[in-house]
């Protein structure tokens, strides 16, 4: 059923045969901060709860499920092992590529996918980053395409998220320039 | 044209719009009624219901209530205000959390107008300017007059025309008028050549449609099913009931043959046909006297009995076409067709996705096939000829049979996990051994294939130089196509599962939605990607 006369499918570029660019080598490391802190507050909740459970009125219940504490410990336990481990395993699949016409963002280990957002469809760009972000360096940037849904690119380097914003932004001015009914108001 | 009174003047709507804020202020508070409940509950049982007993603080209760919606309802009026200048319409409301709309006319996807008996009586309407680029805005004006409607009506046209000539863009290049850059070589698939001319109706709804719309409507299932429920929640008074049906019974005893198991059945029947009856004078309010018709590039709707309503979408900004259908439907030989313009569009500075106001769909709740078919010529033109609407063409190419798979997966997971778990945890591990277990296991295994296979039948996809159609449905079917030209974004994405097979899932993001292609080959998902993303790139029409 695929009938292309003008333009032979093997003439088109290949989104997958390009230069994948690594998010920044840190990204991991923040991303195993962020969750440590999370790991600790939900601990320390945890801890709070276990004592006032085995001192307070509910002692019955640990007297009745004498494992409770030791099993809820454990799954804790492995479940934040793994949620630290996690980054280091999914970051590497993760990477941009940013092409004359379009940007390409690629993730999923398990479930890979690759997405493809044209200049010409582009409202607006941003970059942002959290204190913790900042701390390590890192921003992250988001474009937006009509219709809902950021298509947000999370661990770049400060600099590397400024200059590709500038970037996609001057490409959505040329793009608008050159198409004709594309402006919403922004550019005007 | 008709002149407005006056620009550049804040105002305020006629008086009657109070009784609109009334409405929707308890439709906003009918919206939290879950919360509400809730709350009345806990209260109830924390007092121990003795507010009920003293009747007197009840009924202030409620007083208060009333007396709070009616004064919510007077504030919103009073501080609901508007606008109206040469090119656009200013509105300022709210009074806890003030809110300012600006909606250049040139940006407006649509009006729609919608008019209640008082309206009628009064020669009044609600206004409704549909907008991409403002999120979370209302641009809507009740209880204004027809000359105020009018006035916007074709200032919002000409506010158009006006950004398309600054534009600098040769008319006739402009997709709604007729269009593609290689339009003179196929003249007869131009609009109007095969369809009705501009200006006609495309598709009016007769009386007969009406019973078929209600007929079709999914709310004839939930009504049955709300019949079985209180059926059960009858059964205290079986007793009187059947004292009722007893005296019936004697009364019809002279006529013969009555056992009481007809008269079950009739009266069953009675409720059903009375509950039937009521979701057909459901669909005639809704859509008495529908009509669908060309009004120079815009399709215009108006339907309705005692709430007239009115829906203008300009051809240009439909981004999506959906034609579907269930069981009864199809019995019928009808479909629902549906042109989705395109959602509102982000706003710079926020990222509030998932609150934006999505304009109104163009929706025909009943036409046959070759109507559909000739809305998709008007709305597409030229462009795409080698797709099609209806989901029983031979066009469509099926996708790999690993989907049977997957969906089976989906489905049978659950499920057996589910009854695994619930097993286990009442009867103990060796009640997952015993045979009632595997028989749940395997009807629900059994299920589960059939499910998948009847959804892989239905899927498919068709696509020419310039569109994709994507059908998918399980008991009924449903077809979306697009232009490739109006695309957003194009995703890949690839399971575990469908690397192994060399598949993968196509996503194109569109700026009304997702239409997904599933298990295609991956060249072939490969292929339309970069072929997708080569005509969005490459194309210099405007996309809305």
């Amino acid at each position: 059923m695929f009938a292309n006369a003008q333009v032979p499918a093997e003439a088109l570029p290949h989104a997958e045969q390009v230069d994948w660019q690594p998010l920044h080598s840190r990204f991991a490391r923040r991303l195993q901060a962020g969750v440590l802190l999370r790991v600790l507050v939900f601990a320390g909740i945890g801890a709070g709860f276990h004592y006032g459970v085995a001192t307070g009125g509910m002692a019955v219940l640990i007297t009745a499920a004498p494992l409770l504490p030791t099993v809820a410990w454990t799954v804790f336990g492995a479940i934040s092992l793994w949620a630290l481990a996690w980054p280091a395993i999914a970051v590497p699949y993760r990477g941009y590529a940013v092409r004359d016409r379009d940007i390409l963002y690629r993730s999923g280990v398990l479930w890979r996918s690759v997405r493809a957002v044209p200049f010409n469809r582009v409202q607006h760009t941003k970059t942002d980053s959290t204190p913790l972000d900042r701390r390590f360096g890192l921003a992250n940037l988001s474009v937006f395409p009509a219709g809902g849904g950021a298509h947000k690119i999370r661990g770049l380097g400060g600099d590397t998220a400024e200059r590709l914003r500038a970037f996609v932004s001057a490409r959505i001015e040329a793009e608008t320039g050159k198409a004709t009914d594309f402006g919403v108001g922004e550019s005007a | 044209m008709a002149n407005p009174p006056d620009l550049g003047v804040w105002r305020r709507t006629s008086p009657f719009a109070i009784a609109f804020f009334l409405g929707a202020t308890i439709k906003a508070v009918a919206g939290s009624y879950i919360q509400l409940v809730a709350s009345f509950g806990a209260i109830a049982y924390l007092t121990r219901f003795e507010f009920l007993s003293s009747r007197g603080s009840l009924a202030w209760a409620i007083l208060a209530v009333v007396l709070a919606i009616g004064a919510a309802a007077l504030l919103r009026y009073w501080f609901f205000r508007f606008k109206l200048e040469e090119d656009r319409l200013l509105i300022r409301q709210g009074f806890v959390k003030r809110t300012a709309l600006d909606l250049p006319f040139d940006r407006v996807q649509g009006i729609n107008v919608e008019r209640s008996p008082v309206d009628r009586i009064l020669g009044l309407m609600t206004v409704r300017l549909d907008t991409a680029g403002t999120a979370t805005a209302e641009g809507r004006l009740p209880a204004v007059n027809t000359e105020l409607a009018d006035w916007l009506r074709t200032r919002v046209d000409r506010g158009r025309r006006r950004k398309r000539v600054g534009d600098g863009e040769d008319r006739a290049r402009t997709p709604v008028d007729a269009v593609h850059p290689g339009a003179e070589s196929f003249p007869d698939l131009s609009a109007g050549a095969q369809g009705p001319t501009t200006g006609g109706v495309i598709v009016r709804l007769t009386n007969s449609d009406m019973l078929r719309i209600g007929l079709a409507d999914r709310k004839a299932l939930v009504l049955a099913g709300a019949l079985a429920a209180l059926a059960q929640a009858a059964e205290p008074f079986e007793d009187a009931i059947l004292g009722v049906l007893d005296t019936l019974q004697t009364a019809v005893a002279d006529l013969g043959t009555f056992s009481q198991a007809t008269a079950v059945i009739l009266v069953v029947l009675a409720i059903l046909f009375v509950l039937l009856l009521a979701v057909v004078v459901g669909a005639f309010l809704r859509h008495h006297d529908f009509t669908l018709s060309r009004q120079g590039t815009a399709f215009r709707s108006r339907g309705g009995l005692l709430t007239q309503k009115e829906v203008v979408v300009e051809a240009a900004k439909i981004q999506q076409l959906t034609l579907s259908r269930n069981l009864v439907l199809r019995w019928f030989g009808r479909y629902r067709f549906e042109a989705l313009p395109a959602g509102a569009m982000p706003v710079p500075g926020g990222d509030n996705a998932g609150s934006l106001e999505i304009a109104e769909n163009l929706t025909v709740p009943l036409l046959d096939g070759p109507v559909a078919e000739t809305m998709r010529r008007q709305v597409f033109t030229a462009e795409a000829p080698g797709l099609t609407l209806l989901p029983a063409s031979p066009g469509f190419v099926r996708v790999s049979p690993y989907y049977i798979r997957a969906i089976a997966l989906r489905t049978v997971a659950v499920p057996v996990l589910g009854g695994a778990v619930f097993t286990l945890a009442q009867w103990g591990p060796s009640a997952t051994a015993s045979p009632p277990f595997a028989a749940w296991c395997l009807l629900w295994l059994a299920l589960s294939g059939l499910i998948g296979l009847q959804s892989w039948r239905r899927r498919g996809y068709l696509h020419d130089d310039e569109g994709l159609a994507s059908r998918r449905g399980l008991v009924g079917s449903r077809v979306d196509a697009f232009l490739f030209r109006k695309v957003q974004g194009v995703t890949v994405k690839r399971s575990p599962l469908q690397r192994r097979r060399g598949l993968a899932t196509l996503e194109v993001h569109l700026s009304s939605g997702v239409v997904t292609v599933p298990y295609i080959a991956r060249d072939t998902a490969a292929r339309l990607r970069d072929y997708i993303l080569y005509k969005v790139e490459s194309s210099h029409l405007p996309w809305h």
